[in-house]
């Protein structure tokens, strides 16, 4: 298959370390804030479903304060 | 990339293959209304994206565009597909896409299948370089959210979309995310909050609760102070708590000394259980049976075992009394000794026979073991969950009272309870004796060597019937709990309004629950911290969306603007975009405004205040600048039906505009309905030598497309005499006129090989072979052909000079009359 594709597509395609917007939003975005709970939310906004995700997350903060002892 | 050439089958309009051939520069295609225009835009998209924008934009559900794009006169089986050739850094690379009848794509690179185009992670943010009528509108005459979307689109701001869209459903709806046991305890607290509302002696605390986790502190100095009052003076501080509840328990009890305890199972407890279920209905299977009933076996050795026993503690005294029997003390001569040796040397080497069944008969009595105190265990976890709830059945005649007549609904809940559990649970103890007699049945079935395979499947019987109940008890445990709590609640409340102690146990669950208090501030915190969090987030996104429309777009787009606008235009304009604030000036981050201006004045409402052509052409300006701003793989754009209500100084307008689109190097592919505009792009743009295409007719077949010559060659040879005939006509001037000749050569070669064999032939890849094959069998004069032929020796196959190129007037000229001669033969 990759010999079909001309090189200069291949080069782009996989000698690319550039991270993408995405990430780069999210980046910034964690950048500017110093609230903890908020870094965590937004560590935790991944994958294909980063609303299930945050919430995921959302949940372990809350069972961690529930579960703390002192 | 650019565009070299599309085949078009099966898709939308096309039912029948069309290939189209595109210049590098311009190339135009006209055809009236609803003649398959589109049709070619919309398979580009198909190809490039899977999904055409009008698809993609729909705002209803998109199943009613499913099987839409696949032709409908086309059988299951008949292939559906776009083919395009693009020139991507100076190498060819064709992409195919394939489309089945389910919808499903196939996407193929230089006839290799991919999972992906090799440029996808450079789509990912770039705009498409497809301006469409129906997707400007759809920027701009629609609501605040969907024009955020659609600007985020065609600014590559997709994820930042995406981002603030997720993050708002979870700070508006969170509960989702709390879990079960968080919110009991925050129902749990809250409750005890509006108990302690309800004491009017307490209100100092009740004040400072209100105001939240800041005041912690304070809450508990109340607390204290109220307390030491209702203790005896000198109480040690940390028997405070203790000294309250002897005064409660004191005085309730009184008046009713239990309390309806049924706790719901702890996950702990819940996994435990299922593990015991799990482990009791797996070990009676036949390999079990098998097992056990093998042991039958060692009933038939165990004479040959006891024997060999015998021997073996008969010898060892032996040696101890050396020639005397060990047991009547007789003697034991020599022979006599050999012989009881070998004979038991001989029962020795049997019972090693059957020394593995012995083992296995120990395994199994142990595994029996291990079972006993399995469903032991079982039984006894089920059992102590109701034991102390039904010993307060007991006290029914004291208890009832005091739910009676005010709280019935309570007790119908406790009696109902009551009712169920009380034969639940006898039902599982029967079933556990029942259970635990089948076992010993089977233990003792070993112990007389009368195993019967009946005992062991009547075990399993037992153990799945005794689980049923359990689990039974369980169901009923957990659905019944709820209710019971808050009876005892109840019961708790009530007691101390009849003992009077309803402060001292309001002061007491304050004290015992310090821990769940801090707790359930902390929770609050946490989720009202999120209104905070989506605030990050607007902000975040507004400023993004601010600075990419407001400083980076607002400037490119009024330069393009100012390219559509005439002279004559009343002076109402687009003059901006910017975002809505609030009014502490906070972004409102999802508000994309446009504004416009009338004779020096700001308008409440661009969208509603400009023309629809001014809309038209603002449309077109965003879409014109967003493409030209930002990375983007792609070298061409294309633009469907620009001039949709302009008026005629406005169509001419937006020539200037393509022609600045090609001097920046894009490839444009322009469609109109509109001929005579078609006709005035080629006139304006006469020196570019596009292609033009014109869809003549629809078939069910498909477009009918005719390629059409940029300008005639009675035109081109016009122009060519007239740098001829300038004196003053530079090197640029001439060259131009000698590529106008090839040019002219190719056209009069395809036209009459139409008026002599009728043969159509596009003239946009003639050479010098093809000319000559053209002209030989027109039956043209060889000398001609010779000399006609030679006007192609100083351009090339792609239609441009040599590296070696130059220019020569005379050689033109020679070339032109050449090129006059074999227009004498066309018919000029």
């Amino acid at each position: 298959m990759e010999d079909v594709i001309p090189k200069a597509s291949i080069m782009t395609e996989q000698h690319s370390p550039k991270r993408s917007k995405h990430d780069e939003f999210l980046d910034e975005l964690e950048a500017g804030i110093s609230d903890p709970v908020y870094k965590r939310l937004i560590k935790a906004y991944q994958g294909n479903n980063p609303t299930t995700s945050m919430e995921s997350e959302l949940k372990a903060i809350l069972l961690e304060i529930l579960q703390r002892e002192d | 990339m650019k565009i070299r050439s599309v085949t078009v089958c099966g898709i939308r309009g096309f039912s029948e293959e069309r290939t189209l051939h595109f210049d590098d520069r311009l190339t135009l295609i006209a055809a009236p209304n609803s003649y398959g225009k589109t049709s070619i835009s919309e398979a580009f998209e198909l190809l490039l994206y899977g999904v055409t924008s009008k698809v993609e934009s729909a705002t209803f559900s998109k199943e009613e565009y499913k099987g839409s794009y696949r032709n409908r006169h086309l059988t299951q089986m008949s292939p559906a597909f776009v083919e395009a050739t693009f020139l991507d850094a100076g190498s060819e690379i064709q992409l195919r896409v394939e489309i089945a009848a389910d919808d499903s794509f196939r996407k193929f690179v230089n006839g290799a299948e991919v999972p992906q185009w090799p440029f996808a992670h450079r789509m990912v943010s770039a705009t498409k370089p497809f301006i469409l009528q129906h997707a400007l509108k759809y920027l701009l005459l629609v609501g605040p959210d969907e024009r955020f979307k659609g600007f985020a689109r065609l600014l590559g701001l997709v994820d930042l979309d995406r981002i603030q869209t997720n993050v708002v459903s979870l700070c508006t709806k969170p509960e989702a995310a709390i879990p079960q046991e968080v919110q009991k305890l925050v129902n749990d607290v809250k409750a005890l909050e509006a108990r302690l509302e309800a004491r009017p002696a307490l209100s100092a605390i009740a004040k400072f609760l209100k105001k939240g986790s800041k005041t912690l502190k304070q809450i508990y100095q109340a607390v204290a102070l109220e307390c030491t009052q209702r203790v005896p003076s000198g109480t040690p501080k940390e028997s405070v708590l203790l000294q309250l509840l002897k005064i409660r328990e004191e005085a309730v009890g009184k008046i009713f000394k239990e309390r309806l305890i049924l706790e719901t199972y702890s996950e702990t407890e819940t996994t435990l259980s299922n593990a015991d279920e799990q482990f009791l209905l797996s070990v009676i299977t036949d390999p079990f049976i098998e097992k056990y009933v093998k042991l039958i076996a060692l009933g038939l050795v165990q004479r040959v075992l006891d024997k060999a026993r015998f021997f073996g503690l008969g010898l060892k005294f032996l040696k101890e009394t050396e020639g005397l029997c060990p047991f009547c003390g007789q003697t034991v001569s020599e022979p006599l000794g050999v012989h009881i040796k070998q004979t038991h040397e001989s029962i020795e080497a049997e019972r090693k026979l059957y020394a593995g069944l012995e083992k296995e008969q120990a395994d199994f009595l142990q595994s029996l073991t291990d079972l006993s105190t399995r469903i032991e265990t079982y039984h006894k976890r089920q059992q102590t969950k109701v034991a102390d709830f039904l010993e307060v059945e007991k006290s029914i005649p004291k208890l009832k009272p005091i739910f009676s007549p005010k709280y019935d609904t309570h007790w119908a809940a406790v009696q109902k309870a009551f009712d169920e559990l009380r034969p639940a649970k006898a039902s599982l103890d029967t079933a556990y004796t029942v259970c635990i007699n089948a076992l010993d049945k089977v233990k003792i079935s070993i112990a007389e060597t009368k195993e019967d395979a009946v005992f062991v499947r009547t075990l399993g019987e037992c153990l799945t019937s005794c689980i049923a109940e359990a689990r039974q008890l369980r169901k009923m445990v957990s659905d019944h709990a709820t209710p019971v709590s808050e009876a005892d609640a109840i019961l708790k409340h009530e007691l101390d309004i009849l003992a009077g102690t309803e402060d001292i146990a309001v002061l007491i669950d304050l004290l015992e629950h310090r821990k769940e208090i801090e707790k359930k501030f902390q929770i609050e915190d946490v989720l009202g911290g999120l209104k905070g969090f989506r605030k990050v987030v607007d902000q975040f996104v507004g400023n993004k969306m601010l600075n990419a429309v407001s400083s980076e777009l607002t400037a490119d787009v009024m330069e393009w603007y100012s390219q559509i606008r005439t002279t004559g235009d009343p002076d109402v304009h687009f003059s901006g975009f910017d975002l809505e604030r609030t009014a502490k000036g906070d972004l409102k981050a999802r508000r994309v405004q446009i504004k416009a201006t009338s004779y020096g004045k700001d308008l409440i409402s661009a969208a509603s205040s400009l023309s629809e052509s001014k809309l038209n052409a603002l449309g077109l300006c965003v879409s014109i600048a967003t493409n030209l701003k930002g990375e983007t793989p792609f070298g061409f754009l294309m633009i469907d039906d620009p001039i949709q209500s302009w008026d005629a100084e406005h169509e001419i307008q937006f020539i200037d505009v393509i022609r600045k689109l090609l001097e920046l190097g894009k490839q444009v592919i322009l469609l109109s309905h509109n001929r005579k505009w078609i006709d005035q792009v080629r006139s304006g743009c006469r020196s570019i030598n596009g292609c033009f295409y014109e869809i003549t007719g629809y078939s069910v077949t498909g477009p009918h497309i005719a390629e059409r010559p940029w300008a005639s060659w009675r035109q081109r040879l016009n122009e060519v005499d007239a740098i001829l005939k300038d004196k003053n006509a530079d090197n640029v001037k001439l060259q131009q006129a000698e590529e106008e000749i090839r040019i002219v050569v190719a056209l009069l070669s395809v036209d009459l090989y139409r008026k002599r064999l009728r043969i159509e032939k596009s003239p946009h890849d003639i050479n010098s072979d093809k000319a000559r094959k053209i002209l030989v069998e027109c039956g043209v004069d060889t000398g001609l052909i010779d000399r006609i032929t030679q006007t192609f020796s100083t351009t090339d196959d792609a239609h441009h000079a040599p590296f070696d190129y130059a220019v020569h007037r005379q050689r033109i000229q020679l070339y032109a009359g050449w090129a006059n001669e074999l227009a004498q033969l066309v018919g000029g």
